[in-house]
């Protein structure tokens, strides 16, 4: 076995993706609010097991702002200036923990793992290739963009104006993903991805006891929240 | 053994950028394809991979083959199986993530069992001892590092033809001398070489052949003796043939900004840490050192965009916080896409600089070589226009620390010595320009001063 980081601790990708679907039926019928932190907590957890503490924490702390934002039925009885203000932030809160969980699948899976585990699904390669280059955009464009930002700072583009930033952050934003886009595919083409005989991994996809772990975890806390509001 | 026969590329319907190419390269030869930027010799790279067909829209005319087998109408997995790329940026290597898993891949990707993968593996780190790189992220190795990985999931590959395109571009001396030995290995084992570079002294000794490429056409070969003459390799438009030493002294004096101290802990556990340096006005200074020692850190922190570590400067005295270091200082980066944000070039060099008169603007542009290009989108603009785009906007900025990370990465030596001589235009008594480099060449050509960052880290 070759040097390749001890994935005991990391779910395999169709676990995280199961999660994510799992927490998508929140944003239809919301839980139990002490049980949404327990949701948020074992994320973090997960996070932190892996070694990704800044995320971790990341995840607390937005959750932490959020769980202070009043709820639509709430959100209705308040004045409309008020309404209008904290819509948006009620937007994302309604969709923050499938988004964690889809953050977090997303951070932690390896474009290998990926493909893999679409092989045990038996996804086709004309759809598993275009979803492992997706995940694999994601580090690079987080690359670039630091890149773009630090080049901002420095010409003093500060602006307040979110639609002026917007509209300067496009161009370059623009030309890299593209760019970027281009390499990775280059990178995948000149790999053989798409040579038709039957592949080998070198990982297997194995389901580990974190596996059942996590995604119990989430099946409990989910099932619970919908009990304790009936 | 690889044949290119009557070979005619063409960009669009009429750009012609190879004309009539007839290559015949021997079973383990290695041939140097030399020649300026946009000569064609990086063309001829990506028709032999096949990249230029399936990314960039050209056409051709003629045959490539290998052995009997004619690579035309090939999917590129098919190529791939017979011939493997190094790019000219490494970024454009990685699939995975993981280096492991990189230098796997392509053996999944064929469909070995685990146990040839294993010996493959075992046998390309008896050649190449690189054990340190497995197992770690891409996003945390050096260009040098990344570059060798990709030399060395070549050989992973077991194709008997490698073809690289300037794949020196990005290193500094001591991955150079790596690259070197990788590729003698590589001969050695009787694998096909074919390398477009201008850089060529690092490969005096490996090339059986070495041909000058000059507007999309073959040259008569060169000798090696022919390329000593510094004249005729001017003539071409070639760096160097032999390594150059660094010629600039250490420092030069003046205190107008002094380093009190920079102090700043990388993720390995190493440490760079600077005290009691000055720097007066008037001066270029070049910073070296090897990649990954550094270099990139210091300029964040010099230019106030390092929110990490610890720093003390001072400009004539006086204490600069963060905030005015970033007003004070302008930056040209490596990858000029970066930083170019509107849809003009005028409106560009015009973006956060107050009361810049038109007259001021248009000296500027003129004095580029750019106010015909006043009203195009600069992103519309060729590599050399951009980064000048990126020079113009910084002139106009008129501050008082200027930095430049690796402007010539990649540049053959016309287009470096338009660039040396460029920044040392833009020398003048308010102002003190920083260029973080490798380019040896470059900084003897422009430097005044010499700041190696291997002796401040730990």
């Amino acid at each position: 076995m070759y040097y390749i980081n001890d994935k005991r601790l990391n779910p395999n990708p169709i676990t995280k993706f199961l999660v994510v679907v799992l927490l998508g039926f929140t944003v239809l019928h919301s839980i139990n609010h002490y049980l949404e932190v327990a949701v948020v907590l074992t994320i973090s957890i997960m996070y932190f097991m892996n070694g990704f503490r800044r995320e971790a924490i990341k995840n607390i702390l937005v959750f932490g702002v959020l769980f202070f934002v009043p709820s639509f039925s709430a959100l209705a009885k308040l004045p409309i200036f008020i309404m209008m203000m904290l819509s948006l932030p009620a937007i994302f809160r309604m969709f923050y923990l499938p988004f964690a969980a889809g953050e977090f699948m997303i951070k932690t899976s390896d474009v290998g793992s990926i493909i893999s585990s679409m092989d045990a699904l038996k996804i086709p390669k004309e759809v598993s290739i275009p979803i492992a280059v997706m995940f694999r955009f994601f580090p690079s464009f987080v690359e670039e963009k630091n890149s773009i930002k630090m080049a901002m700072r420095i010409r003093g583009i500060e602006t307040k104006n979110p639609v002026k930033y917007l509209e300067y952050v496009a161009v370059p934003l623009l030309i890299i993903s593209s760019n970027i886009a281009d390499d990775i595919s280059k990178a995948a083409e000149t790999k053989c991805i798409a040579n038709p005989v039957k592949k080998t991994r070198y990982i297997k996809v194995k389901i580990h006891l974190i596996d059942f772990i996590y995604a119990f975890t989430m099946t409990i806390i989910v099932v619970g929240g919908l009990i304790c509001l009936r | 053994m690889l044949t290119l026969e009557n070979l005619s590329l063409f960009y669009e319907q009429d750009k012609k950028v190879l004309d009539d190419i007839n290559l015949i390269v021997a079973d383990g030869e290695c041939v140097l394809l030399t020649g300026e930027s946009g000569s064609g010799k990086s063309s001829i790279i990506n028709s032999i991979n096949g990249l230029a067909f399936e990314y960039e829209n050209t056409k051709f005319s003629g045959n490539i083959k290998v052995d009997k087998k004619d690579l035309k109408g090939m999917e590129l997995y098919e190529i791939s199986l017979m011939i493997s790329s190094v790019f000219q940026n490494p970024k454009t290597h990685f699939f995975n993530v993981d280096t492991t898993l990189e230098l796997l891949f392509y053996l999944e990707n064929i469909g070995l069992d685990r146990k040839e993968m294993e010996s493959r593996m075992e046998d390309m780190l008896k050649l190449f001892p690189i054990k340190h790189l497995l197992g770690r992220s891409i996003f945390d190795l050096s260009g040098g590092e990344k570059q060798i990985l990709c030399v060395a999931a070549c050989y992973i590959s077991g194709c008997k033809i490698i073809v690289l395109d300037e794949p020196s571009s990005n290193l500094d001396d001591k991955y150079i001398n790596i690259l070197k030995e990788m590729l003698h290995i590589l001969k050695n084992k009787g694998i096909t070489l074919i390398i477009a570079e201008h850089r060529i002294y690092y490969l005096m000794d490996v090339a059986d052949r070495i041909i000058p490429v000059k507007n999309g056409k073959l040259g008569e070969e060169l000798t090696k003796t022919e390329l000593l003459n510094s004249e005729r390799l001017r003539e071409l438009g070639l760096r160097s043939a032999t390594k150059t030493a660094l010629k600039v002294k250490r420092n030069s004096g003046g205190n107008d900004l002094t380093v009190k101290k920079i102090e700043y802990k990388f993720k390995d556990g190493s440490k760079l840490k600077i005290e009691d340096i000055s720097f007066g006005f008037g001066n270029i200074y070049g910073i070296t050192g090897r990649n990954g020692c550094g270099k990139s850190t210091l300029l964040r922190v010099m230019t106030g965009l390092e929110d990490k570590g610890n720093s003390e400067i001072l400009f004539n005295g006086n204490i600069l916080s963060k905030r005015e270091r970033l007003k004070n200082s302008s930056l040209v980066m490596q990858d000029v896409n970066h930083q170019l944000f509107t849809d003009s070039v005028e409106e560009e060099i015009k973006l956060g600089v107050k009361d810049l008169s038109q007259d001021r603007s248009d000296k500027v542009l003129y004095g580029l070589e750019l106010i015909e290009f006043k009203d195009r989108h600069p992103m519309s603009l060729s590599g050399g226009q951009k980064q000048r785009v990126a020079i113009a906007s910084v002139l106009c900025k008129n501050s008082k620390f200027i930095f430049f990370d690796e402007p010539t990465s990649g540049m053959d030596y016309g287009n470096m010595m338009r660039i040396s001589e460029l920044i040392k235009e833009m020398k003048t008594e308010n102002n003190i320009i920083f260029i973080v480099s490798h380019d040896i060449e470059f900084l003897n050509e422009t430097a005044d001063g010499i700041l190696c960052l291997e002796e401040f880290k730990a």
